[in-house]
């Protein structure tokens, strides 16, 4: 019953497979069988005799193709095409007085169905013959139904060899019919023969009845079906951005990649054999922080900023250092999923895939066998930018050192101090994380005592307000405030920012305490004297706030000029002139000095003691002794509202002003043009 | 009859709980699991996550940073409150208009593909929400919500209860703080006050806090905000204080009465720190805005002139003009009827 079991399994699914698949030679296993088997039988009486014999030849080739393979290297096999070919001769006679009778045998000389079926184990390394369906009653045919004693001899003594083959003790013809390899041979080449003999005597010895089965086999296969693994990168991969969480620690954004091993050029076609696969990493970024200037460089740490963290990956074996994973042995296909640690974070991903054998492949990016990486993440150009952020600014150079920062114009030096991955990498400001523009100089600017920025703004710089905590100082000369302190890859140096408080100061409305009009780097600190401000008014203190950062950006005063004197005379309504004295000196407003140019300017000054005009009613003289005439500079402009982008001189300033041009057009002026952000410059 | 009565009772439950975890479940495998959110679909979603509206508040004691006074120097406490994240995001804004500008003349001029603008377009046409922060109502002052805490040495930050006094009641009591504003109040401890706060280390912080769930109108931004803490040190008065223990205090006492307009004393108090050290600029200028609340126009003019010669002399090479200086020297002039600037 259980053989017939499964021959009706072996039969159904040959057949079933037959129809469905097309013959490959290339990825088969070959079986050829040669076998013959031989049966007589004779018995004799006292008064009649029978001898019978029969030889049955089977030849048969059966292709297999391999549908897949289990991970202890079983392997399906479906039967796509077979030949065969049987004969049978002999036949036997009764020897009767009475009617005498002669029969011979015949068979179908071909079967629908393979007839000897086969188990094949690579990882064992063995194959076992099935032969089965051979000989039996139901194809073997007798001229004579009645008699035919040596076909059913023949019949019995196969179903012995096969019943050899599930039963322990008796193991001949099973032993022979399993032939032993190497396991996991690239090619497979195996031969052998099994021979059983099989007899049924009877005791008085009348009766004697024999079968001897003899099969010679090979199984051979020529794989030439190769693997092909592909790294999948998810459907949103070309809009993925790294992300950190609030430290290093934490976990930000993450990405699951997908690995699948398939056929060689057939992605719907699995490979034969199954696998493990290990995910690499490599080529991570190692930046300290999460940022440019967090968490600061006290706290910051510079591990790896792209990890495979056990606990998104429960069905793989994490490594200890988050860089590698591997899956569960028996698989078509895996995934990983990675975490950024860095809103900068850039590395690789690799994908080795192990078949269980050992041997290997290296998967490569979805439709692309050059790439042998996925680059996290995308990354075409390879400067460890995100390719969808850098779509969204007007190109510069794609270095990642680039700093091609063009507005505001200013100086017409390019750049803010931030190369392109710094400002990809980005910062935080005020608890939340920014990427800076590649388009727009930034400044960041540290406002202590919540002074607002004034006019500022009006520079056109994209200034950045920060939180305490969100800048590190460093060694410096005069400025040791720095926003990039995390810097690392790609940086071109410190890049400093302004911090701004409220401070008494001896006289001033404000100052840029540092080396004079500069860079940022320059200014230790904006001070701007609040309380002396507000006695003018808040425009007073919007302005001085503009004036001062603007020093601490580059911008000059419109002349550096005026000078002082320590006394004047006036002309009296007499016609005489009385001469005074200051308290220690009067300031003259002169052409192009510090009241030069447009009026309504931020860094011009508002107010002086006197200005030249040749018909002024008061006169000094000047440092180089010549006579000057001029007039009280009351009543001084109103503070400054905007920054000038031109150095003629507007309003008081004008060239056709009724009475004369207060101070002229200014020397420097256009203070737009001057405007520098980038601590690189000097 | 019971057991049939808990069953009936607990299987819906379990139905539904069920279902509830199906949902869940399923929703995380379609949103991509709660630990990886879906990439945004373009710029303009990145750009659109924006954090919740958050003042600041900052806290200054006398002058800026890490005060230290000597036991019973009156004290100010300067409060303003801004909101950095508004004007950020104004200043984003403005940032994205002229990159608009820029996008669209390298288009116009042909130096950008329509095909490479579109990105850069959509960025650029991004703008932000500007989040403002709404403190205080008609009846209850924006101030009223702020309190101040102290930490001493190992101990946690706990109210003050100095007896702060307000220095002037703030301008406006209910404010929206935008991009470009900021208020500000200052409480002032006075000389007897602060004579009995014992010498010590102290860090001191302002808290702006609105408890959420109280009455007050629905707009009001509510939370918590601590300044950035700042150091103070009171130190014992010394039994015998140098000249310059005791210039140091009488100049910040005139700064303090300065501050709350108290102008007989801050004049006194400036004229006892010169007396110590001459060459005291700010006390000069706190003599001379004095005399000059005091009607003393020559004497303010006097001592405004003073400063200006000290200034010369100590920052003969100052970048910026003493021009605070000067402006008082030339209103007053003006008001003294002087033809001199």
């Amino acid at each position: 019953m259980k053989r017939v079991a499964l021959l009706f399994i072996l039969l159904a699914a040959s057949s079933a497979l037959l129809v469905a698949s097309k013959p490959n030679d290339n990825e088969n296993v070959t079986l050829t069988i040669n076998a013959v088997c031989t049966a007589t039988s004779s018995v004799k009486e006292h008064d009649w005799s029978l001898q019978d014999s029969v030889t049955v030849n089977m030849t048969e080739t059966v292709t297999y193709r391999i549908v897949s393979m289990e991970k202890s290297g079983f392997v399906e096999l479906e039967a796509i095409s077979h030949t065969n070919n049987l004969s049978a001769g002999g036949g036997g006679a009764l020897h009767v007085p009475v009617e005498p009778r002669k029969w011979s045998y015949s068979i179908n000389g071909q079967t629908k169905n393979p007839l000897v079926g086969l188990t094949l184990d690579y990882g064992r390394g063995f194959v076992i013959l099935h032969p089965e369906n051979f000989v039996h009653e139901g194809n073997l045919k007798s001229t004579d139904p009645s008699y035919g004693a040596a076909g059913r001899i023949a019949d019995t003594g196969v179903s012995d060899a096969v019943n050899q083959l599930g039963s322990p003790g008796k193991q001949d013809f099973a032993v022979q019919c399993r032939k032993t390899f190497k396991p996991w041979p690239k090619d497979l080449q195996v031969s052998g023969s099994a021979t059983h003999h099989f007899s049924m005597d009877s005791a008085d010895g009348q009766t004697r009845q024999s079968a001897d089965l003899t099969m010679s086999y090979t199984v051979s296969n020529n794989f030439t079906q190769e693997p092909e693994a592909e790294i999948f990168p998810p459907d949103k991969y070309a809009s993925w951005v790294p992300e950190a969480g609030e430290d290093e620690e934490k976990p930000g954004n993450t990405i699951t990649v997908q690995a699948r091993v398939h056929k060689k050029g057939d992605p719907k076609t699995p490979y034969y054999k199954k696998a493990h696969f290990k995910f690499q990493l490599v080529e991570v970024s190692k930046e300290k922080g999460v940022c440019l200037n967090w968490p600061r460089p006290y706290f910051a740490k510079d591990g790896f900023d792209l990890k495979i963290e056990p606990n998104s990956n429960t069905p793989l074996k994490v490594g200890g250092d988050g860089q590698s994973a591997e899956s569960a042995a028996g698989l078509d296909e895996s995934h990983v999923t990675i975490t950024s640690h860095d809103w900068g974070a850039y590395g690789k991903l690799t994908v080795t895939v192990v078949f269980d054998d050992g041997s290997m492949v290296n998967a490569h990016v979805l439709g692309d066998p050059s790439k042998q990486a996925l680059t996290i993440p995308e990354d075409d150009n390879g400067n460890h930018i995100a390719d969808f952020w850098e779509k969204h600014y007007i190109g510069g150079s794609p270095d990642a050192k680039a700093d091609d920062d063009l507005v505001p114009i200013g100086d017409k030096s390019q750049g803010d101090g931030l190369s392109l991955y710094e400002e990809y990498r980005g910062f935080r400001v005020q608890g939340k994380h920014i990427r800076t523009s590649p388009t727009g100089k930034d400044l960041f600017v540290r406002d202590d005592d919540n002074l607002g920025l004034g006019y500022f703004a009006q520079s056109g710089l994209t200034v950045h307000l920060i939180q305490d905590g969100e800048y590190a100082n460093e060694d410096g000369e005069i400025n040791v405030s720095v926003i990039n302190c995390n810097r690392g890859f790609a940086t071109r140096g410190q890049q400093h920012l302004l911090r701004m408080r409220d401070e008494n100061m001896p006289g001033l409305y404000g100052i840029a305490d540092g080396t004079g009009p500069g860079v940022p780097k320059t200014t230790k600190a904006v001070k701007i004297d609040v309380a002396r401000c507000l006695t003018k008014g808040a425009e007073q203190l919007q302005s001085t706030i503009a004036h001062e950062l603007s020093h601490g950006c580059n911008v000059w005063h419109h002349g550096d000029d005026d000078y002082e004197i320590t006394e004047a005379e006036g002309l009296m309504p007499n016609g005489t002139w009385a001469k005074f004295t200051p308290v220690i000196s009067w300031t003259v407003s002169i052409k192009g000095g510090q009241e030069s140019g447009v009026e309504q300017c931020i860094m011009r000054y508002a107010r002086a003691s006197y200005y030249e005009t040749p018909k002024g009613t008061w006169r000094w003289k000047k440092p180089n002794g010549a006579l000057q005439r001029g007039n009280p500079y009351d009543p001084g402009e109103n503070p400054g509202t905007i920054f000038c982008d031109d150095p003629k001189g507007t309003g008081v300033n004008a060239e056709k002003r009724p009475g004369g041009s207060k101070a002229g057009d200014a020397t420097k002026g256009n203070c737009k043009g001057q405007f520098c952000v980038n601590d690189n410059k000097n | 009859m019971s057991k049939l009565r808990w069953a009936l009772l607990i299987l819906p439950a379990i139905a539904i709980a069920a279902a509830a975890v199906i949902f869940f479940v399923r929703r995380s495998f379609r949103e991509g699991g709660p630990e990886s959110p879906q990439p945004p679909e373009s710029i303009a979603e990145i750009e659109q996550e924006d954090a919740p509206p958050l003042p600041d508040v900052s806290l200054q004691i006398n002058e800026h940073g890490e005060a230290q006074v000597i036991q019973g120097t009156p004290l100010i406490f300067t409060v303003r409150a801004a909101n950095p994240r508004a004007a950020n995001t104004l200043a984003t804004n403005e940032a994205h208009e002229r990159s608009l500008a820029l996008i669209q003349e390298k288009l116009s001029k042909g130096e950008l593909s329509k095909q490479d603008s579109e990105p850069m377009l959509e960025l650029a046409r991004v703008k932000r929400e500007i989040k403002t922060v709404q403190l205080g109502t008609s009846d209850r002052g924006w101030e009223k919500f702020l309190h101040f805490e102290v930490q001493t040495a190992g101990s946690p930050f706990a109210p003050v209860n100095w007896p702060l006094t307000p220095v002037k009641s703030p301008d406006v009591k209910s404010v929206l703080l935008d991009g470009s504003s900021n208020v500000q109040v200052q409480y002032a401890l006075n000389p007897q006050s602060a004579d009995k706060v014992p010498a010590g280390d102290y860090v001191l912080q302002a808290v702006l806090e609105v408890a959420a769930g109280t009455s007050l109108p629905q707009e009001l931004w509510r939370g918590r905000v601590a300044s950035v803490p700042v150091k103070l040190k009171i130190t014992p008065a010394p039994a015998q204080p140098s000249a310059a223990d005791r210039a140091g205090m009488n100049l910040q006492r005139a700064e303090f009465f300065s501050t709350t307009s108290d102008w007989a004393n801050a004049l006194q108090s400036a004229q006892d720190a010169l007396k110590e050290d001459p060459k005291l600029i700010r006390a000069q200028m706190i003599q001379g805005e004095a005399k000059e609340a005091q009607g003393d126009l020559a004497g303010a003019r006097d001592a405004f002139s003073q400063a200006l010669r000290l200034f010369h002399e100590q920052y003969p090479d100052s970048y910026e003009r003493p021009q605070y200086l000067l402006d008082r020297i030339a209103a007053l002039n003006k008001r003294l009827g002087s033809q001199l600037p």
